[in-house]
């Protein structure tokens, strides 16, 4: 008998957010009321979940919380808004129009994320719509950047095969519109569009998915989009220049809560091969069968990898097969050398060049040291300028809060250069490779989620670890450390083969063990440390690595075979 | 006012005025024996002082006279007390010299400049007026039509509409303005020009104005039971002999002694709360001040102000001190009392305001062209960022410890509208003030009060208060509804008035109109106000934050916007107050209403006038603006 069973919403059983998104009519809530109204800064409870399909997410100032109260003022709420960037690929002429909303609304700063795309920070309500609106007009939208739908697919930026890289970016862009809700609630809200009766939601049915959903595409032998910690995997398979598919994998995911063995990251399985022309239907119906089977009564555990973890690996092949009506050809042999990002100038087979910008935390913003958002800006108007068959030039984000600037021509290099220099602008040739490799997430003071600094503290840290590094001679091996302020896991925290996950103020779990290339996560070692006990904990453990280290052996497999931690082949041996 | 001002202002001047000596010239023998001896009786009367002459030796005026106002006969005239009052004192003397002749049994009728017009005054023997100044020197709103009315050209070209009234003024005032008593002065020069003879020297007085009103009292009650007496005796000599009313009759006290706490005898209270209520980035630092008033039995009522008793900062005086080249140790005297140069200047001076009484006193010891100019042509844009120590800087002026005793002002106590309602907090006022704080090109300059309540107390500390009640700004007697408009600190009575509503929980619908800079920064009390629109207490809220978009958007703006809904509830007897700053904002409101009652009450300027007076008449129109 099929195993193929549609959704039906039970508001008996099922979470308040269910039935918020179900009483939404597509999505709509009540978004223009709360707009309007103009006793507060913030939205309706209801609609600030379903804010987030259109790609922005309600916060407040936390830093000035408490002393706001005490002024009898409600918090400085706020609004970050998400692009929707497929590949993270934009012309210099769309960075140019997103940039000058920043300019206009978000306090002169734009923030590359670890999915490939720029968020805006610290638009108030009342310039919210304007905003949109603005980054409408670079013809970047922001549907579906957040919220219970397949998010921002990723596709890494791989230039020595460009023309592999042109046709998995173009897979990256159809997979992305494919699975893009279909309601008119967007146009009609931000940009005036007239409305539209009768939706449809074909794909997501009105209760949407029970989570959010994430997609990435990754072009060994680079593993740069993190893969394993995707929801959908798609590991391109080559056939010489072409691409020959996809290799599937599923249920990846870092999120999790604090001494909850319920939840865990997980790095996502292998479950077969697809051709190209394939591709869309085995990706929507792997999101339909987590549609229909993800666990909507309880939010924590509604990820696509519990959903899997429940049926097992087995029986949710089974169950994709009954909704795909066939079956995926085995798995083809690929490898992975790292997932990190590779500095400074490349040139691709086509004669144009790629340069990748090193930017602490993707934060793009003017400080003394660097006058990185003037730089960038100058760049894009030189670039777009000159537009020999339009595409003179892109921006793309890389995915790991990066900036390449990308096919560009051997004549604008030097001119680049300059700019770069006049605004100190790093090319990461002159930080050590582990600061090169280091992520840290948004946390303070935006994110409502945060229990500790992360893009503001982490810079500190490093100084203090590059110090020891120094000591022990061992400076030149890049090793992945990644802070998060929560264990949500938004850096991906434990895919770093030195993973801390914040707790409290000034406290972070302190996990180890991840292998370099990404595809297995890390353990917890130490709870709860501050600065002073996590460098104590690690001073020994370098100088050890630095002494024994078998030849190219990576930090992450170091600490296992030394019984520092144990090994997690899959998300339950986590919490073991 | 200084104590040379007080003496001119009192008996002194010439014993009668050319008027009167005409009159007595041309009066019959008979008329003049009658006078000669009121005049006995009147010697002894001022000799011993008393306040009330013996009646009984006085003809009265004919008792019906007052009522019967068709009585075509002089001797028919009753005298009016008038008042323009804005927060009340005008019109608490008022009532007291009311009060004191209505014992006298002499016809009086007591009326508020709004229920009179000019006209109406020469049906009067005597217009007794009592006026305060306010504004830049410009009447309280209760008199603002008379007053046009009686500076108008128009009426002014009718010489002698006033010829047979004669009339006494009382000018309230504060001398630290530019124009003092302003308005008090302005009505006696146009009586005079219609042709009224002065009862009285008009009297004007400063700040602390109890102790001479009581004398103007006493003066100007002698000279209209004289002038009623002698009206009385030109038609008919019979009434003397049969008067025989009213003997001792027993008047209220005169110079009535306020036993509640006031500006010479503050309650040292203690600041409980000092909380800066605008955000990070605001252009404005207004504060929220909580003050602890336990044991000190004192009550006030949604509207009133607290007064603020405040000393001198130490670097101020010390900088004076110095720039004087002076000792602070050497003894002056003041108000015939001898201090030490540094306790006057801390703690009787009036060192952050400039009077331009001071500038000109402070000329004549020093001459300084830089000076007379701001004296001659810049004195209003001068003192928006300048205090007296800036005087000091410019003309550098060579003057002793007396001399600078002399020219300078006593320091008066600061108001501000209270803003917290008794019924919810029992034992505390609360504020919300600016800090005012100016730069210029001497140096950075605070506000008196307002520095001392924000910057150099800390919370605990005790800090000297009284309440100036004022009865014309007072949320409704009956049930109705409130319309608020209350920009910037303007808010603060209004917060009081909410308190007050909510506790009395009153089903009347609130409507509360604010502004201020940005809403992010400046939306004072918002999670108040947020609380009391979710509860319902307020059933509309308008905000203008004027830059916050394009085109700047302020109240009135708001109260344009909502033009029908401004009128549906005027025409509901909804009660009409504005708050805060009268330099613009008010006169901007007051535009606005008489738009809206033009545009939507179908009425042309003149009726829509009307209709505004008839608001005021009944209260339904009250401001509280500074
Ligand atoms: C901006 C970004 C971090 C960064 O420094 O770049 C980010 C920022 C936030 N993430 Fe994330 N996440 C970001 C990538 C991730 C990733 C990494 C990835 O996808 O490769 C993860 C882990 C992978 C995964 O999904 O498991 C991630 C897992 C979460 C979770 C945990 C989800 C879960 O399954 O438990 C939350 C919390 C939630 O969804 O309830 C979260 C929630 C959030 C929110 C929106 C907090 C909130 O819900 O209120 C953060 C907004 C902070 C701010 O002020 O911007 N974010 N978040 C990344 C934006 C990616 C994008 O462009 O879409
Ligand atoms: C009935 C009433 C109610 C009031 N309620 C409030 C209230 O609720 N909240 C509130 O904040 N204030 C209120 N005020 C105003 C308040 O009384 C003070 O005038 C104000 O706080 C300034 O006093 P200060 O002692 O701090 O400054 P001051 O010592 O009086 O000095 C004021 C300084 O401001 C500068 N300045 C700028 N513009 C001018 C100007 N046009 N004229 C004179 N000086 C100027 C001068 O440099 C001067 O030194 C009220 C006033 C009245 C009469
Ligand atoms: C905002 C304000 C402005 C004033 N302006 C003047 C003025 O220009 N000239 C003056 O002599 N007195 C001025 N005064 C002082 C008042 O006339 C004085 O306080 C008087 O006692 C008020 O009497 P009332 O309560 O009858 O209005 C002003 C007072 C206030 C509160
Ligand atoms: S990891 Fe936590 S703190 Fe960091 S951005 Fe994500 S939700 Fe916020």
């Amino acid at each position: 008998m099929s195993k193929v069973k549609p959704t039906i919403y039970d508001p008996q059983k099922h979470t308040a957010v269910e039935g918020i998104k179900v009483n939404s009519n597509y999505l709509r809530g009540t978004l223009q009321q709360s707009l309007q109204s103009e006793i507060t800064g913030a939205i309706a409870d209801d609609d600030q979940m379903i804010i987030k399909f259109h790609g922005s997410y309600q916060q407040d100032d936390r830093d000035l919380r408490a002393e706001r109260r005490k002024q009898k003022l409600e918090p400085l709420y706020s609004f970050m808004i998400r692009a929707r960037l497929p590949g993270g690929v934009a012309s210099a002429e769309q960075y140019k129009v997103l940039a000058k909303v920043a300019q206009d609304y978000g306090h002169s700063s734009l923030r590359l994320t670890t999915r490939q795309t720029y968020q805006w920070h610290g638009i108030v309500k009342r310039d919210l719509k304007k905003t949109i609106a603005g980054i409408n007009r670079a013809l970047v939208d922001s549907i579906a950047a957040c919220g219970d739908v397949n998010r921002n697919v990723m596709a890494n930026p791989l230039f020595e095969q460009s023309k592999l890289h042109t046709e998995v970016y173009q897979w990256s862009k159809k997979i992305s519109e494919h699975l893009l809700p279909n309601t008119n609630a967007y146009h009609e809200i931000w940009l005036d569009g007239e409305k539209v009766e009768s939706t449809e939601e074909p794909i997501y049915g009105k209760t949407y998915l029970p989570r959010k959903f994430k997609i990435a595409i990754a072009v060994p032998p680079n593993n740069d989009v993190d893969i394993y910690a995707n929801d959908i995997g798609l590991i391109a398979i080559p056939d010489g220049e072409k691409l020959k598919g996809f290799n599937i994998l599923i249920g990846g995911g870092m999120g999790s809560s604090h001494n909850d063995s319920e939840t865990y990251p997980r790095a996502a399985s292998e479950i077969g091969f697809c051709k190209p022309e394939q591709a869309l239907e085995v990706v929507e119906s792997i999101l339909k069968v987590q549609r229909d089977y993800g666990n909507r009564e309880v939010r924590k555990l509604a990820r696509l990898k519990y959903t899997i973890d429940g049926l097992t690996v087995e029986g949710f092949k089974e169950v994709l097969a009954d909704y795909l009506g066939w079956s995926l050809q085995p798995a083809q042999p690929f490898s992975f050398e790292h997932n990190g990002d590779r500095y400074g100038w490349i040139k691709s087979d086509d004669g144009r060049w790629h340069l990748t910008l090193y930017i602490h935390s993707g934060r793009i913003k003017d400080t003394e040291q660097s006058q990185v958002f003037t730089g960038l800006l100058k760049i894009a108007d030189l670039l777009a300028g000159q537009s020999d068959d339009g595409h003179n030039g892109e921006f793309r984000c890389s995915p790991n809060q990066n900036l390449i600037i990308s096919n560009v021509t051997e004549g604008n290099k030097t001119s680049i250069e300059q700019i770069l220099e006049q605004h100190n602008i790093s090319i990461g040739q002159t930080e050590t490779p582990t600061r090169l490799n280091a992520l840290a997430c948004v946390a303070f003071p935006t994110c409502a989620l945060a229990m500790a600094e992360a893009e503001r503290y982490l810079p500190t840290l490093l100084d203090k670890i590059e110090e020891q590094l120094e000591q022990y001679g061992i400076a030149d091996v890049p090793i992945n450390i990644r802070m998060t302020g929560c264990p949500n896991g938004c850096a991906r925290p434990y895919l770093g083969e030195i993973g801390f996950v914040g707790k409290a103020p000034g406290k972070y779990n302190l996990y180890l063990g991840a292998s370099h290339t990404g595809d297995r996560v890390n353990k917890l070692y130490r709870e709860n440390f501050n600065e002073e006990q996590i460098l104590k904990e690690l001073d020994p453990i370098f100088a050890s690595f630095a002494e024994q280290r078998l030849s190219e052996e990576s930090f992450g497999d170091f600490v296992i075979r030394q019984g520092y931690v144990s090994a997690v082949h899959n998300g339950r041996d986590f919490h073991a | 006012m200084t104590v040379k001002e007080h003496q001119l202002s009192n008996f002194g001047g010439k014993p009668l005025n050319d008027e009167l000596l005409h009159q007595i010239r041309n009066l019959s023998a008979q008329e003049i024996n009658w006078l000669s001896g009121y005049c006995a009786g009147l010697l002894d009367y001022q000799s011993e002082n008393i306040s009330v002459p013996d009646v009984a030796n006085l003809p009265e005026a004919n008792p019906v006279a007052g009522s019967d106002s068709k009585s075509g006969s002089k001797s028919a005239q009753p005298v009016l007390v008038l008042y323009a009052s804005q927060t009340g004192n005008a019109q608490s003397i008022a009532e007291q010299l009311f009060d004191h002749l209505h014992a006298k049994s002499i016809a009086v009728e007591l009326k508020s400049s709004l229920e009179i017009t000019v006209k109406e005054l020469a049906n009067y023997s005597a217009i007794l007026l009592v006026a305060s100044t306010h504004g830049e020197g410009e009447p309280p709103d209760d008199a603002i039509d008379l007053y046009e009315a009686l500076t108008s050209k128009k009426i002014l070209s009718k010489g002698s509409l006033l010829k047979d009234v004669s009339f006494a003024v009382l000018g309230l005032g504060d001398s630290s303005y530019e124009f003092f008593c302003q308005t008090a002065k302005d009505f006696a020069q146009s009586f005079t020009k219609l042709g009224a003879q002065e009862l009285t020297e008009a009297m004007f007085c400063d700040v602390d104005y109890q102790q001479s009103a009581a004398q103007w009292i006493d003066q100007v009650s002698v000279a209209v039971t004289a002038l009623v007496a002698q009206i009385s005796a030109t038609q008919s000599s019979a009434s003397l002999v049969t008067s025989n009313a009213v003997i001792g009759s027993s008047s209220t006290p005169i110079a009535e002694v306020n036993t509640s706490y006031n500006k010479d005898n503050p309650f040292k209270a203690t600041v409980a709360t000092i909380q800066k209520i605008t955000g990070r980035g605001s252009p404005k630092e207004t504060y929220h001040v909580e003050i602890d008033i336990e044991d000190s039995n004192i009550s006030y009522q949604p509207g009133d102000a607290l007064g603020i008793v405040a000393h001198n900062q130490q670097p101020l005086v010390e900088d004076i001190i110095s720039l004087l080249a002076l000792d602070g140790e050497v003894s002056v005297d003041y108000h015939n009392q001898t201090l030490t140069l540094k306790h006057y200047l801390t703690e009787y001076a009036e060192l952050t305001l400039v009077s331009k009484a001071t500038i000109k006193a402070l000329l004549e010891l020093e001459a300084s062209v830089q000076l007379q100019e701001i004296y001659d042509s810049g004195y209003s844009e001068f003192i928006t960022n300048h205090q007296f120590i800036d005087l000091l800087h410019i003309a550098r002026p060579t003057i002793t410890a007396q001399q600078l005793v002399d020219i300078l002002k006593p320091i008066k106590p600061r108001l501000y509208s209270i803003a917290s309602s008794q019924q919810e907090y029992e034992d505390e006022v609360h504020l919300t003030l600016n800090h005012i704080s100016v730069n210029n090109p001497y140096g950075e300059r605070y506000g008196l009060a307002s520095h001392h309540l924000t910057q150099t107390l800390s919370e605990g500390e005790a800090v000297s208060i009284f309440v100036e009640h004022n009865p014309k700004f007072k949320l409704p007697a009956v049930e109705a509804p409130v319309i608020m408009v209350g920009p910037g600190t303007g808010v603060a009575p209004f917060r009081a008035f909410l308190q007050e509503r909510a506790a009395s929980n009153s089903t009347e619908k609130n409507w509360l109109i604010f502004g201020n800079p940005h809403f992010d920064t400046d939306f004072l009390y918002q999670l108040e106000i947020q609380k009391y629109v979710s509860s319902g207490l307020l059933n509309k809220l308008d905000l203008a934050f004027s830059r916050d978009s394009e085109q700047k958007v302020y109240v009135q703006h708001k109260l344009l916007e909502n033009a029908v809904e401004v009128w549906q509830w005027l025409e509901q007897g909804a009660y009409f107050y504005v708050c805060g700053d009268m330099h613009n904002m008010a006169k901007d409101v007051e535009q606005a209403l008489l738009t809206i009652i033009q545009e939507q009450g179908q009425r042309d300027e003149e009726a829509a006038k009307q209709y505004l007076k008839a608001l005021k008449i009944n209260q339904r129109y009250q401001r509280d603006v500074y």
